[in-house]
């Protein structure tokens, strides 16, 4: 679903990343960790197609995201650290501007913003100003927009800040739902524990490249957490 | 006291220390803007003196009158990016600090902007007269020193309309469109005001009296310029007396008001008992301009400082047309005597309206206004031109539509030919999708994606700030090129924009798509 070939992004002549590679297959979750500023974030923005970078290739669905973004961007859905919406809108006005681009029906934007909306316990809310609603109500205004138009890829970084263990418990759950539909999930995480028990493959990035990369499975073959793997990376030279 | 100095020092130093490369400057940018300012000011107040009779002192009165009226309107507009819906206020009021203090600064940074938008009309046109009429070094040394006073009174005026705006209007549904509207109203008031004054003040000997007698309906215009000229110690003291009090009472009196309104604000509104309605399906170019839309009326420091042109258009029209005036009737007068003018005086009009509509330059900052919201439009599948459009079209719609109506009407009133609304129509189509195209451009160039008001964005960055002085400079210059030359001219200018469109359109497509792809 979305492979990424030896990935180079500079800022200002800093090379950040350093030829990544990576391929989240179909009906997988994989799992992205790594140190703040190790380039997650980045990774994850040129992967979705917001900033642009120097060499590689990224395919989504076999397609190439620079010579065909928006296909690659109507079958993805994107969720950030931080979901800064349209704060002057409501919730509600948000997620029909997110549908008519999508090109939802009035039929299917209805019952799947009551559905996901009433799931995540939001729905009552999604009438006030966005700027009125705490962050995590942002994040689950956020998570309507990305689940609503059904993705074959969700892209998410951080996804877990700021929600409340009911929606987190019940994201968790939806992400396990759109891979069983064929779907794939690519997301970025702090929280080892949900990584290692959600997630089909990972990988962990160190300054601008990826240090380990296999199948949980493989990953945590020898017994250890990924918590203890991951702090035993930090003597891993990158 | 010292913790509400250190308030304002960051505040200031937020404010004027910005530089677009993220490196600390020596000197503020802004500096280079106020020097070149004064010294254009100089000489427009030395052109100005030029033409006015400076031993009545219409000069001085002038400047005054209309120091008050621009604090007046910037004011009012200003207290609500200033005073109200700050994005530092939760961590401001999570300090150790008290409230008064909070606002206190606040209002000291909005004084300051105020003292900055007076400064440049009146002191070089007092310094001017002063040289010509040959005053003495006291008389310069009043000049500055009444300066200090003189814009207080009318800021708190305007503040207190400002808080009255805020106060009725915050956390309501549609309280952003009631703010416009009750700020367009009183904006209109002013101008109605503005134009009676300059009726009354009539021409001839007798003006400078005269606009001293309208002066006695803004105090401190009137202290300011009699103390200054006459050194009357009597307006000095009221001046200053009257000044410091009211804004010290001010600040005691509506701190609280002003901190428990900005909590309103920030609150935005609330629906009781949600229910899902169906919606209308619309295109994606639908969606972004309904988007574009809702976000320059829900913004109410972008729909002012964009709508002044086509506010002032609107209205001067609408004198023109329904109120008789010697003017109207000389104009048609002599259309009737020369037939030979006529298409002068048309194109005169077209031009005019064209050049008022340069000022309404929405995609400007429109770009930069996405801010840390950029991520949707770059991640959604919308093809970049199809952002672009959106943006344009709807800097369009703004320009076109009440400038296509002042057209019409003025075409009624003095029954111009066929020709005039044809050439008009296209004359304002090409113009304005020169200036919409423009803004956008500059904007992609001059990105300010990191801001804490939006404010900032608007009125203090470099892409506004260019958004607004070339349309400006070109308008003036178009001006000047079509009365110097003939009658060709206007087809000369309406090729120029045809061109010139296309340019744009090449270079947004080249340039400007690749430079929106860049952004992060």
């Amino acid at each position: 679903m979305l492979q990424i070939e030896n990935l180079v992004k500079s800022f200002d002549n800093k090379e950040i990343l350093h030829g990544i590679s990576l391929n989240v297959n179909d009906g997988e979750i994989f799992g992205f960790i790594g140190h703040n500023g190790a380039g997650k974030t980045t990774t994850i923005r040129c992967a979705v197609g917001i900033i642009p970078f120097e060499s590689g290739k990224i395919h989504i669905d076999g397609k190439n995201i620079l010579e065909d973004p928006i296909w690659c961007k109507s079958v993805t859905a994107f969720l950030p650290d931080n979901p800064d919406l349209y704060e002057n809108l409501t919730g509600i006005q948000y997620l029909n501007f997110i549908a008519d681009i999508f090109e939802m029906s009035p039929d299917t934007r209805m019952d799947k913003i009551t559905a996901i909306g009433r799931e995540l316990e939001i729905y009552d809310s999604l009438g006030d100003q966005i700027k009125s609603l705490s962050h995590g109500m942002k994040q689950k205004v956020a998570l309507i927009s990305a689940f609503m138009h059904d993705p074959r890829l969700l892209v998410l970084d951080e996804p877990f800040v700021g929600l409340d263990p009911k929606a987190s418990f019940i994201m968790k759950n939806k992400l396990r739902e759109l891979c069983d539909h064929g779907g794939s999930v690519f997301f970025s995480s702090h929280v080892l524990e949900v990584v290692q028990n959600l997630c089909d493959e990972i990988a962990i990035i160190k300054q601008g490249s990826i240090i380990m990369n296999g199948k949980t499975d493989e990953i945590l073959r020898s017994g250890e957490s990924l918590e203890q793997i991951f702090l035993d990376t930090e003597n891993i030279a990158s | 006291m010292k913790r509400m100095f250190i308030l304002t020092r960051t505040q200031l130093l937020n404010l004027f220390f910005q530089s677009r490369s993220g490196k600390k400057s020596k000197i503020p940018p802004i500096a280079i803007s106020c020097l070149v300012m004064f010294g254009l000011s100089l000489y427009y107040s030395w052109l100005f003196a030029d033409m006015m009779e400076t031993e009545t002192n219409v000069v001085p009165y002038m400047v005054s009158i209309l120091g008050t009226v621009i604090i007046f309107m910037s004011g009012v507009s200003g207290a609500q990016g200033m005073l109200f819906g700050f994005k530092d206020y939760d961590s401001l009021m999570s300090l150790p600090v008290t409230e008064r203090d909070i606002v206190t600064s606040k209002i000291i940074v909005y004084s300051i902007m105020q003292y900055l938008y007076s400064f440049f009309l009146v002191i070089p046109a007092m310094l001017i007269h002063g040289y010509r009429i040959g005053g003495d070094v006291f008389y310069y040394i009043r000049a500055i020193l009444c300066f200090l006073p003189f814009p207080l009174l009318p800021m708190v005026l305007s503040a207190l309309i400002g808080i009255a705006f805020q106060k009725l209007t915050a956390g309501k549904r549609y309280g952003k469109l009631l703010q416009n509207g009750m700020t367009i109203a009183f904006f209109i008031l002013v101008y109605y005001f503005s134009f009676s004054m300059g009726s009354a003040a009539g021409s001839g000997e007798g003006k400078g009296l005269r606009l001293g007698g309208l002066a006695s309906f803004l105090p401190s215009a009137k202290w300011y310029v009699e103390g200054v000229i006459n050194g009357g110690l009597m307006n000095i003291l009221l001046l200053f007396g009257v000044g410091i009090a009211v804004y010290i009472l001010f600040i005691l009196i509506y701190s609280r008001t002003i901190i428990r309104v900005n909590a309103q604000t920030m609150q935005g509104y609330h629906v009781a008992n949600f229910r899902l309605k169906k919606a209308k399906r619309t295109s994606s170019l639908g969606a972004l301009m309904r988007q574009e839309w809702q976000r320059y009326f829900n913004n109410f420091t972008y729909f002012m400082n964009t709508s002044v042109g086509m506010i002032i258009l609107m209205v001067m029209s609408v004198y023109v047309i329904f109120i008789d005036n010697p003017i109207k009737d000389m104009i048609i007068q002599l259309m009737a005597e020369q037939g030979d003018v006529v298409a002068r005086i048309w194109q005169t009009f077209i031009l005019v309206i064209a050049c008022v509509g340069s000022m309404t330059c929405t995609t400007g900052v429109s770009i930069s206004l996405e801010g840390k919201s950029l991520w949707i439009l770059k991640s959604i599948p919308a093809d970049v031109k199809e952002i672009f459009l959106a943006k344009i079209l709807i800097n369009l719609m703004l320009i076109m539509v009440p400038s296509t109506l002042s057209l019409i009407g003025l075409g009624i009133a003095f029954h111009l030919p066929l020709l005039y609304y044809l050439s008009g129509i296209l004359m304002l189509a090409v113009s304005a999708l020169f200036i919409s195209m423009l803004g956008l451009l500059i904007n992609l160039r001059f990105p300010k994606l990191e801001f804490d008001r939006e404010v900032v964005v608007i009125k203090q960055s470099l892409s506004a700030f260019l958004s607004i002085m070339i349309p400006m400079f070109l308008a003036i210059g178009i001006m000047v090129l079509f009365f110097m030359t003939g009658m060709n001219t206007f087809y000369w200018i309406l090729a120029f924009f045809v061109a010139a469109d296309l340019i744009l359109v090449f270079l947004l497509l080249k340039y400007g798509t690749e430079r929106f792809r860049k952004l992060a």
